[in-house]
């Protein structure tokens, strides 16, 4: 490539060679010969690597050993002894339908074998699909680990918002209690999924209004997503983590990975106090209930 | 055209290209019988065959030079071990063509064998994906490659009365 566009850039060191041996398309070759013909610094290096090739066929041919006889009909000998055995292997990587494969695996092994793949497989297909996801949406939403939303959410009463409920050890089974969603003002039970350097966290909103903050240090080693809803939510990175806001009547789902060199994860929601959940690599799954009724739009 | 016509056509060329790269006669002589027994072997279906020949004949080059490095390892682990001979004093003219030998070889040492490979393959007429493909590069970088093994080598002479510049 030329190092800048026009006439007036110098040619690297490639397109040197390139431009001797007149491999560039026609523009490129006009707009280099226009610019060697007047930069004094071009002309000698193209003169340069001239002499250089030009002065090659002596240098090498020092090194030049006359064929020993003997070896050259040792040879032949061996190559007339040579039998055909198949055509020569492609290597792997040059074989297009193989490249093709190994794509298609790299792409689904990251999409459903990593949360952060399965999160932004489920927001992609919940965004493309809406609120009313077909039967094969929701099918792949449920191997993707992703509840569909349901369909209507029972008004929570406006003049008496629950307080936050302080985390415990959920005793309900995970699949029961998201099936059947949580009371308005409240969440599901968040699980907790440990990966190998990761654990995600599937936190279901059911709140009328305001906002979540999850906080932990280093905001770009985690991944957040709506994965299910959309409607109005919003999710904020901050120099201290991550705050998700929800306009009023919103259901969304949210998908948050963080890295399990966190000891804790703390979530406040709306002006409620700060709830700490610790996080362990060891422990395979825990649940917790969580209140996300915010006190303030 | 049968491969007693290719050898006759093609061996002496590729030995040359093979002494140059290597600077070992029998191990030239070697890696261009071992190439010419694969084209019998396994033809290539979909490559020029001198070009095949010669990308076959570097690729042996380059797992013998591996063996090889781990030979010479063990050697210096055992120095009493390493066979030697007696160095036989030269007349004039033989010696200053050795000099000159000499000097060209560890200016040509000094390039890696991908550099010595594009150098010596352009040498020989391949054209820029020929060499590509014998080197497991993109066309678009061999003039890289080649500007940079010619700079290298000028500048390895460059104290010599051998000059590319």
């Amino acid at each position: 490539m030329i190092s800048d566009s026009g006439p007036r850039s110098h040619l690297e060191d490639g397109d040197l060679v390139r431009y001797m041996d007149r491999l560039m398309d026609r523009d490129e070759h006009r707009l280099a010969r226009i610019h060697v013909s007047g930069c004094p610094a071009c002309t000698s290096r193209v003169q340069g690597v001239e002499n250089g090739l030009a002065a090659l066929p002596s240098l090498l041919s020092a090194l030049d050993e006359p064929v020993s006889v003997g070896r050259r009909d040792q040879a032949l000998a061996a190559v007339r002894r040579a039998r055909y055995r198949g055509p020569a292997a492609t290597p792997f990587l040059q074989r297009p339908m193989l490249q093709a494969a190994a794509i298609v695996a790299l792409l689904l092994t990251v999409a459903f074998g990593t949360p952060p793949g399965r999160a932004w497989v489920g927001g992609a297909i919940v965004a493309l699909s809406g609120d009313q996801p077909g039967p094969f949406a929701r099918r792949v939403l449920g191997v993707l680990g992703h509840e569909e939303p349901p369909v209507a959410v029972a008004p929570a009463p406006a003049a008496a918002p629950p307080a936050a409920k302080p985390a415990e050890r959920p005793t309900l089974p995970r699949p029961q209690a998201q099936r059947q969603g949580p009371a308005p003002g409240t969440s599901a039970p968040v699980p907790f999924d440990p990966g190998s350097n990761y654990v995600l966290v599937q936190v279901r909103s059911r709140q009328r209004a305001g906002g979540i903050i999850f906080t932990f240090r280093d905001t770009e080693q985690a991944v957040a997503q709506v994965v299910a809803g959309r409607r109005s939510e919003s999710l904020e990175p901050t120099p201290d983590g991550l705050r998700v806001r929800n306009a009023s009547s919103s259901r969304a789902d949210y998908a948050i990975t963080v890295p399990t060199r966190y000891r804790f994860l703390r979530v406040r929601i709306g002006d409620e106090p700060e709830l700490r959940i610790p996080i362990s690599r060891a422990q395979h799954e825990g649940m917790w209930n969580i209140g996300l009724q915010a006190s303030s739009p | 055209m049968n491969v007693t016509e290719l050898f006759n056509e093609h061996y002496d060329a590729l030995f040359r290209y093979l002494v140059r790269l290597t600077g070992d006669s029998d191990l030239a002589a070697d890696a261009a019988q071992e190439a010419f027994v694969r084209l019998v072997e396994r033809p290539p279906a979909d490559r020029h065959p001198r070009a095949w020949l010669f990308a076959v004949a570097t690729n042996v080059v380059r797992d013998s030079a591996r063996a090889r490095t781990r030979w010479f390892k063990l050697l210096s682990a055992s120095p009493d071990r390493a066979p030697m001979g007696d160095v036989q004093p030269l007349p004039d003219a033989a010696a200053e063509s050795a000099e000159r030998k000499k000097a060209v070889r560890t200016a040509l040492d000094r390039l890696s064998l991908k550099e010595r490979t594009v150098l010596l393959m352009r040498e020989e007429g391949f054209a820029h994906h020929e060499i590509a493909a014998a080197v497991g590069t993109t066309t678009g970088s061999v003039g890289t490659m080649l500007a940079r093994a010619l700079n290298k080598l000028a500048a390895e002479l460059a104290p010599t009365s051998e000059s590319l510049r």
